[in-house]
């Protein structure tokens, strides 16, 4: 197994450990903008381990979808992120047009999700299905568009390509073109992960939820599989968002190493900068998002569309300024 | 910020001539170095994007107090544009205008907007004639057209006026939109406020040959209206005991 190998595979566990820390940290800017002391930092982690020891319930309408989809909804996420290059380090696998296949994946999830609450046969979970569905048909387009016009930049259809090798100079010289596709990520990051102004993680309340409805009757591993998977997918919106807004110097290097099978070319001082070179801003979009979670209120469900409007928007602002 | 709308110098690169005939080409490589000359280009840019962001942001606004707000915002970012798109020394005479603009852009203009708002009863907001998710994206057809029209247009003018040029046209185009969709007679007058914006940003490129005494004129013209239209609201909200333009109809016998 060649270097690189090893490190994307490195890479990959790494989001896979970091990734349940992201809601930590909302929580906590939550908590210290309210004035409180909040939950730990590792609460997610605790909340996953013991409901990994926990019995599941299946209601005897369900059926054997219902106990496949969080699983599924798991593996799809966890291959969502072996194809998503970790800063300027490629992907654990890529190929031109991987990222259709990310689009995909999260279809996947929610295909799954989806139907796992519709086969509960309760008429609550129906309704965030309904929810889920519609504001993901009105996202999903923005996504793709996105990462099209970041593919036509990049004159490549690797996600590696796309937003792992981007080169300083090249940046700067599309600064705005740039920051606009993360400002739509942005916009797309809190209606994709239920966060506050479209969903509110934290209530229980019928006429609120979309994503926490969905889950309501999974238990036990289940509900960790979903909860883990929805983290992770948070993970992977930051890391897109990181990937557009940072680019690393390393890329060069990496560039011009030779096709890595003799042995690490990088020294090992500069992995461990580019890591927290991206880690670093995965970690500050936490709080840009906990900070909107706190001085904003949950939008009216008839205006969510008007965020993905605003997210269209500054998509096609980028592709205005690419195409002219 | 600077950095995030500076997207605008891309459109105006688009907006200046191709470099087809030789001459065109001089024309081209004239209004490079002369944009380039200018020593805030990056706010410039910045100011502009900004606008173009208020004005959809506007379309998109429901209340009117946050409409308000958005036209002061634009007034300010519009009211400094003559200092950014300057050439040269800073004198006095701009500083002074500076300070005119920004008075009456910035300051009066959405003051005198709030106290009519004030005196009005407080109304939920209407439904507009066409919704604000579509009214947003017109807006962005809106500035797709004035980039186009821009490109199409083959103007050899001065350069700073090609780079106002779509920013300008998109707010006009805003204002326009503002006007026939909303059913309110304040929120109506906002979008007259906004065209005015939109016919103000095409002037500030002259600004270095004086012109800029029109514009004050022009300014003093939509200050008195915006004055008379104030107390025209009040009158038709005592009238018809709403200011919903749709309960005109009601007049016919």
């Amino acid at each position: 197994m060649s270097a690189r190998i090893l490190l994307s595979l490195f890479f990959v566990l790494l989001s896979v450990l970091l990734a349940p820390l992201l809601n930590g940290v909302i929580n906590r800017v939550k908590a210290i903008v309210a004035g409180r002391k909040g939950r730990p930092l590792l609460q997610l982690y605790y909340d996953l381990f013991k409901l990994m020891h926990k019995n599941p319930v299946y209601s005897h309408t369900s059926t054997w979808f219902f106990r496949a989809a969080p699983a599924a909804g798991l593996a799809a996420t966890i291959f969502a992120l072996c194809i998503l290059p970790f800063g300027p380090f490629a992907a654990l696998c890529s190929f031109p047009g991987d990222f259709l296949l990310l689009a995909g994946l999260f279809a996947l999830v929610r295909f799954s999700l989806i139907l796992a609450a519709l086969d509960t046969g309760s008429a609550f979970e129906g309704m965030g299905a309904a929810r889920e569905a519609m504001f993901s048909a009105l996202a999903e387009p923005i996504l793709l568009l996105s990462l099209v016009v970041l593919a036509y930049h990049a004159g490549d259809y690797s996600l590696s390509n796309m937003i792992g090798c981007l080169h300083p100079d090249l940046w700067a010289a599309n600064r705005p073109f740039f920051v606009m596709i993360a400002i739509a990520f942005f916009l797309l990051l809190l209606p994709e992960n239920c966060r506050i102004p479209v969903d509110d993680p934290n209530t229980h309340l019928e006429l609120t939820m979309i994503h926490e409805v969905m889950i309501l009757d999974h238990s036990g591993p289940d509900l960790a599989f979903l909860e883990y998977a929805a983290s992770l997918k948070l993970w992977i919106f930051c890391m897109l968002i990181s990937g557009v807004l940072m680019p690393s110097s390393l890329t060069a290097l990496l560039a011009e190493s030779p096709p890595v099978d003799g042995g690490p070319v990088i020294a090992f001082g500069d992995i461990v900068l580019a890591t927290l070179h991206t880690l670093l801003p995965v970690f500050g979009i936490a709080v840009l998002v906990g900070l909107v979670e706190s001085l904003m209120a949950r939008l009216r469900l008839e205006r969510v569309p008007q965020v993905l409007t605003l997210a269209a928007c500054f998509a096609v602002f980028a592709a205005l300024v690419l195409w002219r | 910020m600077d950095a995030v709308f500076s997207f605008l110098h891309h459109c105006a690169a688009a907006a200046l001539p191709a470099p087809a005939a030789p001459v065109a080409g001089q024309q081209a490589g004239w209004a490079f170095a002369s944009l380039s000359s200018l020593p805030s280009l990056d706010w410039l840019q910045t100011a502009l994007g900004l606008v173009i962001i208020t004005n959809l942001c506007l379309l998109a606004a429901e209340r009117r107090r946050l409409s308000i707000r958005l036209i002061a915002l634009q007034g300010v970012i519009l009211g400094l544009l003559p200092l950014l798109a300057h050439t040269g020394e800073v004198d006095a005479h701009l500083i002074c205008m500076t300070l005119i603009f920004l008075g009456i852009k910035g300051v009066v203009l959405p003051l005198l907007l709030r106290r009519t708002y004030k005196k009005l009863p407080p109304q939920l907001p209407s439904n507009p004639y066409m919704g604000n998710t579509a009214c947003v994206l017109a807006g962005m057809g809106g500035l797709v057209f004035s980039l186009w029209f821009a490109s199409n247009l083959g103007m050899t003018a001065n350069p700073l006026f090609l780079l106002m040029f779509s920013p300008a046209i998109t707010t006009v185009l805003a204002g326009i939109l503002l006007i026939v969709t909303r059913k309110k007679a304040l929120s109506q007058m906002f979008g007259y406020l906004v065209m005015e914006n939109g016919i103000y940003l095409l002037g500030v490129p002259m600004i270095q040959e004086d012109a800029m005494w029109v514009e004050l004129t022009i300014l003093l013209d939509i200050l008195v209206a915006a004055f008379v239209m104030g107390i025209a609201i009040r009158h038709i909200n005592k009238a018809f005991e709403s200011t919903d333009v749709d309960r005109f109809a009601s007049l016919r016998d």
